[in-house]
C-alpha cells in the first residue's frame, strides 16, 4: 500500500512488535501452545521474527513443537513458503513420522486437494488406526467443502469411539447449535458436565443452550445451571447475566407460589444477580461512563415491577 | 426503503472485528442516528458494536448485549439500524437461520433495518470493494438491496486497508471480550482516534 501521506511525520507505530528477542519468542509461543489458542496472525509474526534472524536453533528441543505450530499458523495465513521451511525441518529430523505426515496432508488441504489429502489420511491409518487426530482432520475436510450433515454424521461416530475427547463434544455441540438443533447440543453438554463438574464453562454454555431452547422447564434448568456456573466461578460475568435473565422470565411467567421455585424467590435470584453485577461494574471506577448508564437502564428494564 | 450512508467508523469497526477472527463466524450491529432518519429519511450509519465471535446462535449473551446497546442508543439519539454477520466458512456469505433470528428481533424495533452480510473472499488488505452486501428482510425472506442505495463515506476502503495493514485489528473488542474482561471497552472508544486519523 503506497505512503499517502509521504510529507507528513508517520504516527507512532499503532501496534508493537509481538517480541524484540529469541527469548520473548520462545516464551510467547510456549504459552500459545499451552492454552492451544487458533492466533495464527500473531504466531506468523513470531515465527517470521525468529526465521529471518536465523534464531530458530536457540529454541533447542523446543524448536521442534514451534516448527509444527508454525507451520500450521503458516498455512492458516496462506504463507506456503514458510510453512514449507518448517516442514522441511521437521521431515528431516523425524524422517517416516506420522505426526509429520499428517502435516503433510495438511498441507493439501489448504491447497484444497482434498481427495488428495483423505489418500494421505488413510494411509496414516492403515498404520495407526487409532489415531484420533488423523480421524478428525476427516470430518474437519467435510466441514471445509460446506459438508455439515455429514461432518456431524462422522464425529458422533468418532465419539462412540473416542468419548473422552472433549474438544470433540464441543465441536459438536457448535455443529448442533449452527443449525439451531438444541436438544442434541444440550446432550453434548450433558457428556461434557458428567467428564467435568468442575468446569464452570460447560455449566454455563449447557444453561445458554435451555435458555434459548425456552420454555418453563428449560428457563428452571438454565437458572440452576447459571447459578451452578456462578458458584463455580464467581468471578463469571456471564454467569451473573444468565442468572439474572432467567430468574427474571420465571419470575414474568409465574403466578405468586408456584411449584418448583417460586415468583418470589425468582425475583430474590434477579435481585442478587443484578447486584453482583452492578458492583462489578461499579468497581471499574467509571461512574459516569455511559456503559455503566446503560447497563444501569438494562438491569431496570430487564426487571420487573 | 430508505437510503444507506455508511461513515468510516462503522465501516473500519466492522472490516477489524472480521479480521481479528478468521477463523470464527462474528456478528455485530450498526447504529444510524436518529434525527436523519427522522428528518431525511436517510440511515446515517455512525457506529459499529461488534457482538460475538463464539457461539452466536445462542440467546442469553445476545439479550444482554441488545439491551446495552439500546439503552446507549437512546441516551445518544441512535438506532440498532443493521445487523453484520460473517459467516465461518471463507465461501459462504449466504444469510442463515440465525441470520434470520436476529434480524427479527432487529426489524421488530426498526422496520428499515437491514442485513449486512459480509463477503469472506472481499476480505482483502487491498480493500477495493465493499465487503458486504446489503439485505432488506422482506415477508420473511431476504432480499438484497438496490447498491446504489447505499453509499459509503469515500475514505471507508482506504481506512479500512491501511488499518488491517497495521494489525489494528487486534486492540479491537467485542461484546464477547467484554463478557470475559468487562475492563474492555466494547464501545472502542481507543479506536475511535486512530480511525478518524486514517480517514480524512
Amino acid at each position: 500500500m503506497a505512503s499517502r501521506r509521504a510529507n507528513l511525520e508517520e504516527p507512532a507505530q499503532l501496534i508493537q512488535p509481538l517480541c524484540s528477542s529469541w527469548e520473548d519468542a520462545r516464551d510467547l509461543l510456549r504459552e500459545w501452545r499451552e492454552e492451544n489458542l487458533r492466533n495464527s496472525e500473531q504466531v506468523v509474526e513470531v515465527g517470521d521474527f525468529l526465521m529471518q534472524r536465523g534464531l530458530a536453533g536457540k529454541l533447542g528441543d523446543e524448536v521442534w513443537p514451534a516448527y509444527e505450530q508454525i507451520f500450521l499458523a503458516a498455512l492458516e495465513c496462506g504463507r506456503l513458503e514458510l510453512a514449507q521451511v518448517c516442514y522441511k525441518q521437521l521431515r528431516r529430523q523425524f524422517p517416516g513420522s506420522l505426526r509429520v505426515a499428517k502435516l503433510e496432508a495438511m498441507r493439501y488441504e489448504f491447497l484444497q486437494k482434498y481427495d488428495v489429502a483423505e489418500q494421505k489420511y488413510h494411509k496414516i491409518l492403515e498404520e495407526d488406526e487409532a489415531n484420533s487426530a488423523v480421524h478428525k482432520r476427516l470430518i474437519a475436510i467435510h466441514k471445509a467443502q460446506g459438508k455439515i450433515p455429514e461432518a456431524i454424521k462422522e464425529l458422533n461416530k468418532y465419539l462412540e469411539r473416542f468419548m473422552s475427547d472433549h474438544e470433540a463434544w464441543l465441536e459438536l455441540a457448535n455443529l448442533y447449535i449452527a443449525e439451531l438443533e438444541y436438544g442434541k447440543a444440550a446432550f453434548c453438554l450433558e457428556e461434557l458436565i458428567m467428564a467435568n463438574p468442575q468446569c464452570h464453562l460447560y455449566h454455563q454454555r449447557y444453561a445458554e443452550i435451555r435458555y434459548t431452547q425456552g420454555g418453563t422447564e428449560n428457563m428452571e434448568l438454565a437458572r440452576k445451571y447459571f447459578a451452578q456456573a456462578a458458584k463455580l466461578n464467581p468471578t463469571s460475568i456471564r454467569a451473573l447475566f444468565g442468572l439474572f435473565l432467567a430468574a427474571s422470565h420465571l419470575a414474568s411467567q409465574q403466578k405468586g407460589g408456584g411449584t418448583k421455585s417460586s415468583k418470589s424467590e425468582n425475583k430474590k435470584y434477579a435481585a442478587w444477580a443484578a447486584k453482583q453485577i452492578q458492583e462489578r461494574y461499579e468497581a471499574l471506577g467509571q461512574s459516569e461512563d455511559s456503559q455503566l448508564k446503560a447497563l444501569t437502564a438494562t438491569l431496570d428494564s430487564l426487571e420487573l415491577s | 426503503m430508505a437510503e444507506i450512508e455508511i461513515s468510516v467508523r462503522s465501516y473500519v469497526k466492522l472490516v477489524l472485528h472480521a479480521a481479528k477472527y478468521p477463523h470464527c463466524a462474528v456478528n455485530g450491529v450498526l447504529l444510524a442516528d436518529r434525527k436523519r432518519y427522522k428528518d431525511d429519511k436517510i440511515v446515517c450509519v455512525v457506529e459499529c458494536v461488534p457482538l460475538f465471535h463464539l457461539a452466536l446462535g445462542l440467546a442469553p449473551m445476545l439479550e444482554v448485549a441488545l439491551s446495552q446497546i439500546d439503552a446507549y442508543c437512546e441516551q445518544n439519539k441512535l438506532i440498532i439500524a443493521g445487523y453484520y454477520h460473517a459467516n465461518e466458512h471463507v465461501k459462504d456469505s449466504s444469510p442463515n437461520a440465525i441470520t434470520h433470528k436476529v434480524m427479527e428481533r432487529i426489524c421488530d424495533n426498526f422496520n428499515d433495518a437491514s442485513l449486512y452480510m459480509v463477503d469472506n473472499t472481499k476480505m482483502t488488505p487491498d480493500m477495493e470493494d465493499a465487503v458486504f452486501r446489503v439485505y432488506a428482510l422482506q415477508e420473511g425472506k431476504f432480499k438484497e438491496r438496490n447498491p446504489d442505495s447505499i453509499t459509503l463515506d469515500e475514505q471507508c476502503l482506504s481506512a479500512a486497508s491501511g488499518l488491517l495493514n497495521q494489525k489494528v485489528f487486534r486492540n479491537m473488542v467485542d461484546f464477547d471480550n467484554h463478557l470475559d474482561d468487562i475492563t474492555q471497552d466494547w464501545l472502542n472508544n481507543h479506536l475511535n482516534e486512530v480511525i478518524e486519523i486514517h480517514s480524512w
